[in-house]
């Protein structure tokens, strides 16, 4: 017969104590995990897109070949630095949470090969004679593991937790230049059609001045002055309204009405044209709004998780979560907007 | 650490635009009204250009950063656990050693 242990109940008592201390929220971090991953993945678009423009802006001379490679060659340091900060995230939420999900659920000799690099070799006898206690033991290392990683990584943690920052303040200050160069990308669209909605102002100005006033020419006018009201612009960057001056006495016929529906139909179409660029550029601008804060709710989460983890407490950043939301929110609207 | 960006001269870049369209507005004559256009376009080439210099400019300091990281990480994968952690985990070990045994 065994003997038994007198530390047992003991020992049980207090590795139960233990997991029990290591139960965490884990639909909270559940959350927070899927959240950060979400806003990873929009930021990466955001670049992904920022490299799609700068490829279409080469112009295939070697003067641009040379700033192209550098463009993308800064792109590419983004996304990693991205990739960096969701390493750094992961480490975050393994510390905070007090255990290692991967080291819970992973086999005996990688928990022993963990523990043996911090010079205990009595694991191995440990692994070999796991049998009775499986489920236990692999519980305990786990928390063993989990404890032995809170000791080795908060200093660390602490240590990367500046140059992340840093990275971050980065990515927040390479913002406005992202979203700019779309911005001006799609100021390249919209300036045609500008010119051409203010060319077909002054033709049906021109036109309706050769004609005697009637009835179908001044409802002709209101509308026209009415589409030119629709376009997505300042006032002061408004085309004036029409004031019929006729300058001859030449009474209108049906081929003039004619002329003047097909230029109403005209300016409605390039308006419309005008108005979805727009919409777009205002798009653009609600999602860097967003992204930016996203960066600094990212921020602040750091802070936050990392005195949580150099405190000993347990705490998770719950408006991140909005934050990220109304950026997905504005990412998607922006891809609604260019389908439009 | 630095501040990289060409915010400045962006502002100075679009506040010529917006006066520009402006102008374009409210002109009569077509071929001022183009030469207006290729002002605005050629402003904004400009203006894609600061803003591809600004990113560039910064990553100088992003890949400082991510060395500095790095580094950070490296050591801290090598650096041995404090000795009384070491300690406190051994007493454990030794303890689940005792229970594997006895069963």
């Amino acid at each position: 017969m065994k003997r038994r242990s007198k530390y047992s109940p003991l020992l049980l008592g207090f590795l139960i104590i233990m997991l029990a201390c290591s139960q965490i929220p884990k639909q909270e971090f559940g959350n927070y995990v899927n959240n950060f991953n979400s806003a990873k993945s929009t930021t990466e678009d955001i670049i992904l897109t920022v490299k799609l423009i700068a490829e279409k802006d080469y112009d295939g001379s070697h003067e641009q070949q040379v700033a192209l490679e550098q463009r993308l060659k800064s792109l590419d340091a983004r996304l990693a630095a991205l990739d960096l900060i969701s390493k750094y995230n992961e480490a975050l939420v393994k510390l905070a949470s007090g255990t290692d999900p991967e080291a819970v659920q992973g086999n005996l000799e990688n928990l022993s090969e963990g523990l043996l690099s911090f010079g205990s070799t009595s694991i191995n006898t440990l692994v070999s004679n796991v049998a009775p206690y499986g489920e236990i033991f692999a519980q305990a290392v786990a928390v063993i593991e989990s404890a032995i990683k809170a000791k080795k990584f908060r200093e660390a943690i602490d240590a990367a937790y500046k140059p992340i920052q840093g990275i971050i303040e980065i990515l927040i200050q390479d913002a406005n230049d992202l979203f700019e160069i779309q911005n001006q990308m799609l100021g390249d669209q919209l300036d045609p059609k500008r010119d051409r909605i203010i060319d077909l102002r002054f033709e049906f100005q021109d036109f309706v001045n050769t004609l005697t006033p009637d009835g179908t020419v001044e409802n002709a006018i209101s509308d026209f002055n009415e589409v030119l009201n629709t376009m997505q612009v300042n006032p002061d960057k408004l085309p004036d309204p029409i004031v019929h001056l006729p300058k001859s006495s030449r009474s209108p016929t049906g081929n003039d009405y004619s002329v003047l529906t097909l230029l109403i139909y005209n300016t409605t179409e390039q308006i419309a044209g005008f108005n979805s660029l727009k919409e777009q550029m205002k798009a653009i601008e609600i999602v860097k709004i967003e992204y930016k804060k996203v960066l600094v709710a990212t921020s602040q989460a750091f802070t936050q998780i990392n005195f949580a983890i150099q405190n000993k407490q347990r705490t998770l950043p719950i408006d991140f979560a909005v934050d990220v939301l109304n950026l997905r929110k504005a990412y998607i609207q922006l891809q609604e907007s260019k389908q439009k | 650490m630095n501040d990289f960006n060409n915010d400045l001269v962006i502002a100075q870049y679009k506040d010529a635009i917006d006066k520009l369209e402006k102008y374009q507005a409210k002109e009569p004559d077509r071929p001022k009204r183009m030469a207006a256009s290729r002002l605005i376009s050629e402003l904004r080439i400009q203006i894609r250009e600061a803003a591809w210099d600004s990113i560039v400019q910064r990553t100088a300091a992003l890949e400082t950063l991510k060395a500095e990281l790095l580094v950070i990480t490296e050591n801290a994968s090598n650096v041995p656990a404090v000795s009384g952690a070491v300690a406190e985990i051994s007493a454990i070990i030794s303890q689940v050693s005792d229970i594997v045994k006895d069963h």
